[in-house]
């Protein structure tokens, strides 16, 4: 719907958005139909019909049509108009699944039409944003160093060689000669939780989280073995600015409306009409 | 103004108007500006190295809406937007209603929708004025609307269309712009160093249902992959004509791509064929073309694992995981003994090395990665979040039993349970973007896994020794003093062995490994091709038997529970290990398999989450495993 597009930028009102919008896009499936001026026993032909119908065949066969060809499209198209007419006259339209499930989808296309258009304003997104603060809430970066003991076959001892060393460290000693140094490295700088989870685990990931810096702590258990770590810096995270995550933010409300819409679309088209089942005895009338 | 327009604009008006929002909400309360780390100021000095500090997960192999196997049989509303969203970990609701999220998100996914008929399905649901002015189009827009039977009908037409290699409909003009949206939709996902969208697509040439379908992957953003569209095997079936293409595209775009062969287990016995698909002597020419566009193999994924054949590796008694071995892919034709040695990665390997001695260029020199070949948009590889192949089989209480492929001969059907919750590709690659990937899997230096992240690492020297494993700069020593996965090792110095360092790490939130093994390929004076099986390092104090096995590592599954513990097994093996039986003259491979304990399979959390009973024969406990790219030796 280019035509709904190209206007987007005039207006600020959500409501007169949406108005014009469904209007505009009726029209444009008015206009799509090819009939101008609908009147009950009148078929006009106008111009901008018959430029649609060149144009349908230029789509198709990457030329424009004969004179000849042309005739033939405009024939065929009030042969179409004349039948639908009628059939629908005759009510054929009425309880035919084909009829049903196309209008339905018609409709439900429209819908999706409408929520791609929509360009969600600083106030819109916003209020999305804390409605779902826990998809956008940022983590806290961490610095930190971990020296790491493979409890191998005498967990006991490592553990013990872990505490005697956790003291060397608090003295001052230099952690790069210390512990199993043949595993991953040592210093991380500014990592998320979930960059620690990727390597170290969930529990671990929880644990030096929950650390603040303050010398050397442990030992810390990770699925791999015991860790000895100080904690440098870290940096609490917390809601981001709009400004930081605006592009994310509009790709997430657009997938929720996408996702949300046809379920409040119904649910606000249905409570318009008053719903009676007739008891059989067999279900429960919601 | 026309009665049904004012009621149409209402209808928006009340159905869209987002809940009532404060006017005077001050748009700057949302948060505050979070001080992130500045890359000048990094403190580890084990950045910027040079070469790959960690592995990258990914899937290179996903179908959307777009794909006609998918729009036209259950997945009616994912596109490539949402395939991208969950893979970046963003929680998106499948077809069959349910909410999903993946616990870790990817590095980088490929949506690689199938050339053929590609794009078609959303514009039939549509009911597309150009489709349903062709009478084919009619037909299927009928039987869509019919529902599921009607859906299914068509999808037979469908592979009907691919086995004979005849298009039912073209629309280049659906192929094109969706081609361009799919472009846009990857370009516009991919972030540079954090999460790498890949524009590719999928080649499904489908002679007679034998499966020779090849993932087409750029390196490429739309400038250049937009001056295409997708080669398919409507034009041919033939994977030299596809080569070709790829050929001209890079000369005409300057862009890189490369193909991947999988289902290598459904091919009817051609992808790693020892003839051309037109029956010709293999030819240097032919060699050339496939090792320069086909670097890596997707041996493990949703239609079965296809490393090996307990037929072709006897003496293996891991070989027979997630076997699909019934007959091709549309169940046309039933698998022969003949057809196994082209349809396993471990035997191709072997294959390749003999073709290299004739034609002095090795045509099967491929890496290994796994993927998911998901249909539903959703590129799930876990054993307890698994999606589904098909939408059709997304979590319900019955999709173990149901149909993945019928077939005419009901003994070559597959069902649900035959499908495999699999696999990733694991990468080594200096950072995460399409050049850096792309690069690291044309260099091999990737492998794969069935779904588990457990991070393996590989070289193989002359010189390395039983400390080296142990070693602080390990990665940076073995780079300089050897060959990473996926590397060659040529000339033997005089009196060397090759010598491989390995070093292997349980996935973080997963299960302990059993064992750590090299699989060595060779092929002797005669022209013979060999294989052997080393356990080389493995948990508890297990002793090799007298039949040079090492027995079982154990089991705590329980099944009813799907459940397992991690009292067996070791979180980390770290091991080195030297060739015992070494020939300088002879070419041979060696790639690693790690294996974990035996944990639940899938259909075993199906069977608890619904409270259902599967039949006893389907499979519910199993060990899941990587597989590295292989390092050649050449004298």
């Amino acid at each position: 719907m280019k035509i709904v597009h190209k206007l987007s930028g005039i207006w600020r009102e959500p409501i007169l958005h949406f108005l014009v919008i469904g209007a505009l896009v009726f029209l444009a499936f008015e206009l799509s139909q090819g009939d101008s001026v609908i009147e009950q026993n009148h078929i006009r032909i106008d111009v901008g019909t018959q430029e649609q119908l060149q144009a349908q065949f230029n789509r198709s066969r990457l030329r424009q049509p004969t004179d000849a060809e042309l005739s033939k499209l405009i024939d065929n198209h009030i042969r179409d108009e004349v039948y639908y007419r009628e059939a629908r006259a005759l009510g054929l339209d009425q309880n035919d699944t084909v009829v049903r499930k196309r209008m339905f989808q018609k409709l439900d296309f429209l819908l999706e039409e409408l929520t791609e258009e929509e360009i969600p304003n600083d106030e819109m997104l916003v209020q999305f944003i804390e409605l779902n603060a826990s998809r956008f809430r940022e983590e806290p970066y961490i610095s930190f160093i971990q020296v790491f003991f493979n409890p191998g076959n005498d967990p006991e001892l490592i553990s013990n060689l872990a505490r005697k060393t956790l003291v060397k460290l608090n003295n001052g000693a230099a952690p790069e000669t210390e512990g199993d140094l043949a595993f991953e490295q040592q210093a991380y700088s500014g990592v998320t939780p979930s960059d620690i989870k990727r390597v170290f685990g969930t529990a671990f990931s929880g644990q030096i989280n929950a650390l603040e810096p303050n010398g050397w702590v442990g030992p810390v258990k990770s699925v791999y073995g015991i860790h000895l770590v100080k904690i440098i810096k870290k940096t609490e995270g917390g809601m981001p600015l709009l400004s930081d995550i605006r592009k994310r933010a509009i790709r997430e409300y657009k997938a929720d409306r996408r996702n949300d819409l046809r379920d409040i679309a119904y649910k606000k088209m249905r409570d318009r009409y008053t719903i009676t089942i007739d008891s059989t005895g067999k279900i429960t009338t919601p | 103004m026309n009665k049904r327009i004012i009621s149409a604009a209402l209808l928006a008006a009340t159905i869209l108007q987002p809940a009532a929002y404060a006017k005077d909400q001050n748009v700057n309360v949302l948060g505050h500006n979070i001080e992130k780390p500045n890359p000048q100021m990094e403190y580890s000095p084990h950045i910027n190295k040079g070469f790959p500090q960690k592995v990258l997960w990914g899937d290179t192999h996903l179908h959307t809406t777009y794909s006609p196997d998918a729009g036209m049989v259950g997945n009616f509303n994912l596109g490539p937007e949402d395939a991208y969203r969950f893979a970046r970990g963003e929680q998106v609701r499948a077809n069959n209603g349910m909410q999903v999220k993946l616990v870790r998100p990817l590095d980088f996914l490929a949506v690689t929708d199938h050339a053929e008929y590609y794009g078609l399905i959303p514009a039939l649901r549509a009911g597309d004025p150009d489709i349903l002015s062709q009478e084919v189009g009619r037909r299927w827009y009928k039987l869509f609307n019919e529902g599921a039977e009607g859906q299914y009908k068509v999808l037979l037409e469908f592979a009907e269309t691919l086995n004979n290699n005849t298009a039912a409909f073209n629309a280049e003009d659906i192929r094109r712009s969706t081609w361009e949206m799919e472009n846009r939709v990857a370009d516009e996902y991919n972030e540079p160093g954090k999460f790498t969208a890949f524009i590719g697509y999928e080649w499904t040439s489908t002679p007679a249902g034998d499966n020779l379908h090849r993932i087409v992957l750029f390196k490429d953003d739309a400038k250049k992959t937009g001056q295409i569209i997708p080669f398919s095997s409507f034009d041919s079936t033939d994977p030299e004509d596809l080569w070709d293409f790829l050929a001209k595209y890079e000369a005409k775009t300057g862009g890189q791509v490369m193909a991947i062969p999988h289902n290598s287990n459904v091919s009817g016995g051609l992808m790693f064929d020892t003839k051309t698909l037109k029956g010709k002597k293999l030819t240097k020419a032919y060699a050339e073309m496939r090792s320069r566009f086909e670097r890596i193999h997707e041996m493990t994924q949703m239609k079965g694992d296809s490393e090996t054949h307990p037929k072709l590796s006897p003496d293996d008694e891991f070989a027979n995981y997630e076997t699909w071995d019934k007959g091709n892919l549309t169940g046309v034709t039933a698998t022969t003994d003949d057809m196994l040695p082209a349809m396993y990665a471990r035997e191709s390997l072997k294959t390749g090395m003999k073709l290299e001695k004739k034609l002095g260029v090795n045509p099967f020199k491929t890496g290994f990665i796994g993927s998911t070949d998901s249909h539903t948009s959703l590129s799930t590889a876990g054993e307890d979040n698994f999606f589904g192949k098909l939408s059709q089989l997304e979590p319900n209480a019955s999709r173990w039993k149901h149909y993945t492929i019928k077939s005419d001969t009901p003994e070559l059907s597959t069902f649900g349970s035959d499908t495999t919750a699999s696999g990733l590709a694991a990468v080594w690659a200096t950072e995460n973007t399409r050049a850096g990937i792309f690069e690291a899997m044309q260099r091999r230096e990737v492998y794969a896994s069935t779904g588990p992240r457990i991070t393996v690492r590989v070289f193989a020297g002359w010189d390395f020794v039983e400390t080296d494993i142990h070693r602080a700069n390990f990665a940076q020593y073995g780079y300089e003093n050897g060959v990473p996965m996926g590397g060659d090792l040529t000339k033997a110095p005089k009196g060397k062995t090759p010598h491989l360092l390995i070093r292997t790490l349980r996935d973080p939130d997963g299960a302990n490994l059993d064992r750590v093994q090299v699989v060595k390929g060779w092929v002797d004076k005669k022209g013979k091709s060999h294989e052997k099986v080393f356990n080389v390092a493995w948990s508890g104090d297990r002793k090799i038997n007298s039949k040079g096995k090492l027995p079982a590592v154990g089991n705590t599954v329980n099944i009813p529970d799907a459940s397992y513990s991690n009292t067996i097994g070791e979180p980390l093996i770290f091991t080195h290990w030297k060739d015992p039986q070494f020939n300088p003259s002879q070419n041979a491979f060696y790639y690693v398999r790690v294996l974990e304990i035996p944990t639940p399979r899938w259909t075993a959390y199906d069977a608890k989450r619904f409270g259902i009973k599967m039949d006893d024969s389907v499979v519910k406990e199993h060990q899941e495993r990587a597989y590295t790219s292989a390092i050649w030796y050449t004298p």
